[in-house]
């Protein structure tokens, strides 16, 4: 062990702060080293002198004076008016220096300016929204009130008797001529026991005199069931069918759409130029009989010719308008409900959700930085500014 | 009346009084000489001591007797002292030793009575120390207290109690014994 480690052990040798190995070391140095003796002798003497010296003692007055800030603070505990209670609320028990509070209430205002920002976008949005649905329920309302009165037309029409209603309605148009109108329907129904909708459907279109003229089912990748039908059904019964299968027995209407087409102008064009096309062909057909030389027949039977495709398409057009227009296209799908989704894929979603969400709150701050940077350094220079005037009163 | 501390905080908690003021004055003198030790002037020395006993009477119920009464005690002055020095660290203020009369000159043949320049000679060097030793340093040498004592009070280990006196005492050797050696002299 050398001098200087010795050295070190001395200050507390005195007072037995040594372990005892330590202690012999010492003990061992001490005896051929002077100047450590020395030492150890001002050590000791230091230590004497100060545990013996005189202590203070505390001016009169002391305890009394700390009773009665006791009691005072017992008074006050006791006697605390309710306006202080509520003082106590407000007023933190630390002091707070007021560069922070400066710097919160700024931080404070630009959130509240941003949010207020915000809030008004969303304000927005949920504007259109208000303005999307109003529109689409007076588009409905537009098709409830239009198709039972177009309805009343055909009907009326169709038997050949004109109705109030549709001589004011068509008093434009020619009033022994019929309203043509094609009428489709379109529903979506959500179904939970889905299976007995196909008996209930064939049962109900027999009923109304229609057929069902295409249908088609499949599982989605959620494995719900879907039935898809097309049903075709007497002008007369469309609007019954329609009310049926939009009540509840047959399930909730997740979406219901109704058109009607009125095809009179194109219908009377048709019958027009059928009529011509005819008489054409009984002209010619005349004029067979008497034509002689064969140039003249051979003519004559490529008009005919020509005439009679023409009358065929424009027949086949005209079939196909009456099919429509006496007979109505409903289409309706049955679904099954939503099922409810399981855990785990609900999990990797929740979690997939909060990541991106994560993702855009964080660009979000970015912004909020940087639109708060100016707010900053005005409240840095205020700082500085406040710190030097109080280092000055110092 | 030779109670024993944690008899008098009894009766304290039991709405006595009188048992305060015995707590107070057992303890006084030791807790004012540690903050003058400790604050180096006798001005902050009686506030803080004013205010330890204030803060042991508020927290009494909580006192759970872990320790002993003077161990929490000490804690308490202690780290008054060291909140009140990182305050003037801040803001540095001018000591002015200020002797008036009021404080007392007790007559003890076994103790030493220093005037006060001397006095205030050997204080300057204690307050040239850094705070941790000069805490150490005054429960030692001051109020007595052993390394274990001290290790408890202020919740660090041995080992850092007596690296800490040691310093304080190397640092300070050569000018205390100068200052005693002249003072016996005189």
């Amino acid at each position: 062990m050398t001098h200087d480690k010795i050295k070190e052990l001395l200050p507390l040798y005195i007072d037995k702060g040594l372990s005892p190995e330590e202690e012999d070391l010492v003990q061992e140095h001490l005896n051929n080293c002077p100047e450590c003796q020395k030492e150890l002798k001002e050590y000791q003497e230091n230590h004497l002198f100060l545990s013996r010296l005189k202590e203070f003692t505390v001016p009169e007055g002391f305890k009394e004076s700390i009773l009665k800030k006791v009691g005072e603070g017992m008074k006050e505990k006791e006697h605390k008016s309710l306006w202080d209670k509520i003082k106590g609320f407000f007023v933190l028990p630390v002091r707070v220096p007021a560069g922070v509070l400066g710097l919160a209430a700024v931080i404070l205002l630009v959130f509240i300016t941003t949010l207020s920002g915000l809030f008004s976008n969303t304000n927005n949005l949920n504007n259109y929204n208000l303005l999307r649905e109003k529109s689409l329920t007076d588009q409905a309302q537009y098709f409830s009130y239009s198709t039972p009165e177009a309805s009343y037309n055909t009907l009326d029409s169709s038997l050949g008797r004109a109705s109030l209603l549709s001589m004011e309605k068509g008093e434009s148009l020619n009033t022994t001529v019929e309203q043509k109108l094609i009428k489709r329907a379109n529903l979506v129904i959500e179904k939970s026991n889905i299976d007995e909708v196909d008996q209930l459907l064939l049962n109900l279109v027999e009923r109304q005199q229609g057929y069902i003229s295409n249908s088609r089912n499949w599982l989605n990748s959620n494995k719900q069931k879907h039935f898809w039908f097309e049903i075709r059904v007497p002008v007369a019964n469309f609007n019954l069918l329609v009310e049926e299968l939009s009540s509840k027995e047959y399930g909730q209407v997740i979406s219901r759409s109704i058109t009607t087409q009125d095809v009179t102008e194109e219908y009377m064009d048709l019958e027009t130029r059928l009529k011509n096309l005819l008489a054409q062909e009984e002209r010619y057909r005349s004029l067979l009989d008497i034509a002689n030389e064969v140039e003249e027949i051979l003519k004559i039977e490529n008009e005919l010719n020509r005439i009679r495709t023409e009358v065929e398409i424009l027949q086949g057009r005209k079939n196909y308008l009456d099919n429509q227009i006496s007979f109505s296209t409903i289409t309706v799908e049955f679904r099954q409900p939503e099922p409810i989704s399981s855990g785990s894929p609900g999990i990797v979603r929740a979690i997939r959700n909060a990541i991106s969400q994560m993702i855009e709150q964080f660009y979000k701050i970015i912004v909020f930085i940087g639109t708060i940077i100016p707010y900053l350094l005005l409240i840095l220079i205020l700082y500085l500014f406040y710190r030097g005037r109080r280092q000055k009163k110092e | 009346m030779a109670l024993s501390d944690s008899e008098l905080i009894h009766q304290i908690n039991n709405g006595n009084e009188k048992a305060f003021t015995e707590l107070i004055e057992r303890y006084q003198n030791k807790v004012y000489n540690t903050a003058y030790r400790i604050l180096g002037n006798h001005e902050d020395a009686l506030d803080l001591a004013q205010e330890s006993f204030i803060r042991i009477y508020k927290n009494l119920n909580k006192f759970q007797g872990k320790s002993s009464f003077s161990t929490w005690l000490f804690r308490i002055t202690t780290n008054l002292c060291r909140d009140e020095l990182r305050k003037r660290k801040r803001k540095p203020v001018i000591q002015e030793e200020n002797f008036s009369n009021i404080y007392q000159e007790e007559e003890n043949p076994e103790k030493i009575s220093l005037s006060r320049e001397l006095n205030s000679l050997i204080q300057e060097k204690i307050d040239s120390l850094v705070p941790e030793q000069k805490v150490v340093f005054t429960l030692r040498e001051f109020q007595g207290l052993s390394y274990q004592e001290i290790a408890d009070i202020l919740g660090v280990s041995m080992g850092t109690v007596k690296s800490r006196l040691s310093r304080a005492r190397q640092a300070l050797r050569e000018d205390l014994f100068e200052i005693i050696s002249k003072g016996g002299l005189e």
